[in-house]
């Protein structure tokens, strides 16, 4: 996780995924509809900069290629979000 | 000639000797102000006190832009050997406790109580609800106060001990012709490498900074208030300050190599371009980079600094754009709900800021390119081969079925959670059962998936691949464990 003494940019992106995804149960479970889809929107709109610039440099952002940015993030999206999601039906 | 040497740097020196002995008195005056105050509103504790009648008690809205807060109104009455006197000041540093959430006091203090009225004992009319000092910000300030004393005074002290040795060389025979090599490069690289570290170090100090003073810019806590306090930016603050040593060690030792060998004086390329000679012992100094690369000397000195030539614009945008979406997260965060406060926000924005800064000026280029880029290789090989051998295979159709079972799991959870309902019976032992049974089912498509592209010299897929079937494993467990746990503790409440 740790590379030449901080984290990388990837695994930064993993956890910025994580988040969102939990905060993502958060308001659905607050019914902030907008805030809910402004958060989505914020997601997407990181992931299509990362893609589009990696484009513009062979493929690679930030030292990396692509796919270590997308490949993980989308699991830990996912994982914020089930985390979250149980959180909230099991404890209520 | 020895006397124009001197003369020479006394200006500078004088200017920064009296902007500094400057700073140093304003901030003793302000630390000993603070103290002097401290000392007066801890003496309200010593004051005789007498039983008061609250006469009126209330919180109250101050409408005021962006300084909107609340105040307590309160008056009170109370008797002092016969004289009635009357007032509203609760305490010495907060009169009606403007800023420093009121409603505690008022709620405990309603009107028509009975409440305890320190008085002074010379100025009877003169009297508090609440004794003593604003103790956290005044310790804040002393402390503050009584660090920046001590840098000055190291300071100084260090300034002192290196006079007698710059009096000696610039009195010395030879202070015209000594004559000293250096290398440009590895001044720059010097001092490059300083500011670096001091900029990471500079970003620690402002995080912990902002970690320490955020609990203090509430005000103290006035007393039968309950306790809201939070322990994160304290704990927040305090890992901060190994990562301020470190880096500021770090850039002292860096900066080291920047410094004249003689004196001691951090040395500015661009000064000895003009002057040729060491700012502090006048030593002329020769770069040996100048004297072997004579021809490129003249182009060298046009360019600007190491650190503003080596900007890259394309890099920039990166983690600008990279580091933008968190901040806009938090703040996003912020704006939706009041709980998630600006100064933890404003927190997160510097770490993330401080993060954006060590990306750009230090490229994880060791293991990543290694490990994952196509485009280290030399072209002298062939690059149809290396395409071959390191292009990853179709990865979709995997990465899909991989995600499918969670993603079927948090569908159902959701709309759980939209209705605000929670797992009965039988959905937990439904889930605790089916989502096991689903991760087993997908390992047995991957694996089967996984074998079949063996055979058929399919390049494998990329390393996320096999890592989220690990992922998934892991989480699965976890959960399954935790439903688990639920349903036997349901299980044993019903019994």
């Amino acid at each position: 996780m740790i590379s030449n003494g901080k984290l990388p940019p990837s695994s930064f992106h993993n956890f910025f995924s994580l988040g969102i995804g939990g905060m993502t149960a958060h308001f659905v479970h607050s019914h902030q509809v907008a805030v809910l889809v402004a958060t989505q929107v914020l997601w997407l709109l990181s992931m299509v900069f990362i893609s589009a610039r990696a484009k513009r440099a062979g493929g690679r952002f930030l030292e990396a290629e692509v796919f270590w940015y997308h490949g993980f993030s989308i699991p830990f999206y996912v994982a914020g979000l089930l985390l979250a999601a149980c959180f909230y039906t099991v404890f209520g | 000639m020895k006397q124009r040497c001197m003369n020479q740097k006394r200006p500078s020196r004088y200017f920064l000797w009296f902007y500094g002995m400057a700073f140093l008195v304003a901030t003793l005056g302000m630390t000993f102000w603070h103290f002097a105050v401290f000392q007066r509103q801890q003496a309200s504790f010593q004051w005789p006190t007498a039983t008061g009648t609250i006469l009126q008690s209330a919180q109250t809205y101050v409408e005021a832009g962006n300084n909107s807060h609340y105040r307590a109104d309160v008056v009170y009455q109370y008797e002092v050997k016969g004289t009635r006197y009357s007032s509203h000041r609760i305490s010495l540093w907060s009169s009606d406790l403007s800023y420093n959430d009121p409603k505690g006091f008022v709620t405990s203090h309603p009107a028509g109580s009975e409440a305890m009225v320190y008085y002074d004992p010379g100025r009877p009319e003169n009297a508090v609800l609440v004794p003593g000092g604003d103790g956290q910000t005044d310790k804040l300030m002393m402390w503050g106060g009584a660090f920046v004393i001590i840098i000055s005074v190291f300071g100084i002290v260090r300034s002192w001990r290196k006079r007698p040795r710059l009096s000696a060389l610039l009195n010395a025979p030879d202070a015209e012709t000594r004559t000293i090599e250096l290398k440009r490069a590895d001044i720059r690289q010097a001092m490059g490498s300083f500011f670096r570290n001091f900029l990471i170090a500079a970003g620690f100090f402002i995080t912990a900074m902002v970690c320490f003073v955020a609990p203090f810019a509430n005000g103290p806590s006035v007393l039968l208030e309950a306790p809201h306090k939070s322990m994160w930016p304290l704990t927040l603050g305090l890992v901060c300050i190994p990562g301020i040593v470190v880096f500021l060690i770090r850039a002292v030792r860096k900066g080291r190599n920047a410094e004249c060998p003689l004196c001691g004086t951090i040395l500015d390329d661009k000064m000895i371009a003009s002057t040729a000679r060491c700012t502090g012992c006048g030593t002329r100094i020769i770069f040996e980079d100048d004297v072997r690369h004579s021809d490129s000397a003249t182009a060298k000195r046009a360019q600007p600094p190491i650190l503003l030539r080596e900007i890259q614009i394309s890099r920039l945008i990166n983690v600008a754009g990279f580091m933008a979406f968190p901040i806009l997260f938090v703040w996003l965060l912020v704006v939706s709900d009041p709980k998630f406060g600006c100064t933890g926000a404003l927190l997160f924005t510097i770490l993330f800021c401080g993060l954006g800064v060590a990306y750009y000026i230090s490229p994880d280029t060791v293991t990543r390119r290694k490990k994952h880029s196509s485009t280290t290789h030399s072209s002298q090989e062939d690059p149809s081969a290396v395409e071959a051998e390191e292009k990853p295979g179709p990865y979709v159709l995997d990465f899909s079925i991989i995600l499918s079972a969670p993603i079927a799991l948090v569908c159902y959870l959701l709309y759980l959670t939209w209705e605000h309902q929670v797992l009965d019976m039988k959905s937990l032992v439904a889930v605790t059962i089916g989502f096991p049974a689903g991760i087993g089912i997908v390992t047995y498509i991957c694996k089967w998936r996984f074998i079949r592209a063996t055979k058929l010299k399919i390049p494998k897929p990329p390393a996320f691949v096999p890592l989220s079937l690990l992922a998934l494993w892991i989480l699965g467990t976890f959960i399954s464990v935790v439903f688990l746990v639920c349903l036997v503790c349901r299980l044993k409440w019903f019994g």
